[in-house]
């Protein structure tokens, strides 16, 4: 039942994907000041969105990890942080490409951009020590600590439009958007929630029959034979 | 690695026709309301298929190669 589930979510989300072109694109009305160029809004925050979630789950995973030592948790602590940095740097560059007609620049080192960069930064790294120690067990306590550190990161990404004047708006509500942009957004949302779970539950399997190969395998070396034997 | 994306940005964007202001869609920067601009829309949409695309082949290739080592079956 599950591998049937595993199997049609990526068609649920390509055909959401699909439509949902067409409701951000055709349908839903053009911003009254940024006119068609707010369109891009449609894929930047989804994407941004699953980027903060599955670094948060990638938080939980380590901590779990940590009190309760289990290959499934450092599975998804990988899978999810893959997942996430690939969304996070999508995300950042759509948001870059918004940023040239709405501010004149692609980059601005304003607090919400520095804080995702330090982000992304810390990901990567974090990704690239996993590459790096080969040891399964050490390999999943140290990325788990880096893990918790990098997450330190998130809340301050999400908030730093409040906390701090920003080039960045702050974060929009239904209530202050036309109706139909939060339709064509909520359906592009969904659709790449599906898919973003069909990434995470493939890369998760594909993590786990590593470290089952890597945990079986045999030590370096022989035993030593005692002399004379 | 900063300054090298958005050089390769203002390349493609600057490429695409909707992108700079014309006659026919002037792009009113200054006045508080942009107009126009698509070519920004079209490059961020090709960009965020393409990656997409891009991670789900990644994916498949990597789930082929545990299939042919015949680990994922055992797996699953």
């Amino acid at each position: 039942m599950l591998e049937k589930v595993r199997k049609v979510l990526p068609w649920v989300g390509l055909a959401g994907l699909v439509s949902g072109a067409y409701w951000a694109l055709l349908w839903a009305p053009p911003a009254w000041d940024m006119s068609d160029v707010q369109r891009i809004f449609y894929i930047h925050l989804p994407c941004m969105f699953m980027a903060l979630s599955l670094l948060t789950i990638n938080f939980v995973a380590a901590v779990t990890y940590l009190l309760k030592p289990s290959w499934g948790a450092d599975a998804m602590a990988e899978a999810s942080a893959e997942v996430g940095l690939m969304f996070g740097l999508l995300g950042t560059t759509l948001g870059s490409i918004w940023g040239r007609p709405t501010w004149g620049v692609y980059w601005s080192w304003d607090p919400r951009l520095t804080t995702v960069a330090i982000l992304l930064v810390a990901y990567a790294g974090y990704l690239a020590l996993r590459k790096f120690i080969e040891d399964p067990e050490r390999r999943a306590v140290w990325s788990s600590v880096v893990a918790i550190i990098s997450a330190v990161d998130v809340p301050i990404v999400y908030f730093s439009v409040r906390w701090w004047r920003s080039l960045h708006q702050v974060q929009s509500s239904p209530q202050t958007v036309d109706h139909n942009m939060v339709f064509a957004f909520r359906w592009q949302a969904f659709a790449v929630l599906f898919l973003t779970i069909w990434f995470v539950w493939t890369r998760y399997r594909l993590a786990r029959v590593r470290l089952a190969r890597e945990v079986a395998l045999p030590p370096e070396l022989p035993p030593a034979v005692p002399a004379g034997a | 690695m900063t300054s090298l994306v958005c050089t390769v940005l203002a390349a493609v964007t600057a490429a695409a026709p909707s992108a700079r202001p014309t006659d026919a869609m002037p792009m009113s920067v200054g006045s508080g309301v942009i107009h126009g601009g698509w070519g920004y829309v079209w490059v961020a949409y090709g960009i965020f298929y393409s990656v997409l695309a891009l991670y789900t082949v990644s994916l498949f290739v990597r789930t082929r190669a545990a299939n042919a080592a015949g680990n994922l079956k055992e797996q699953a």
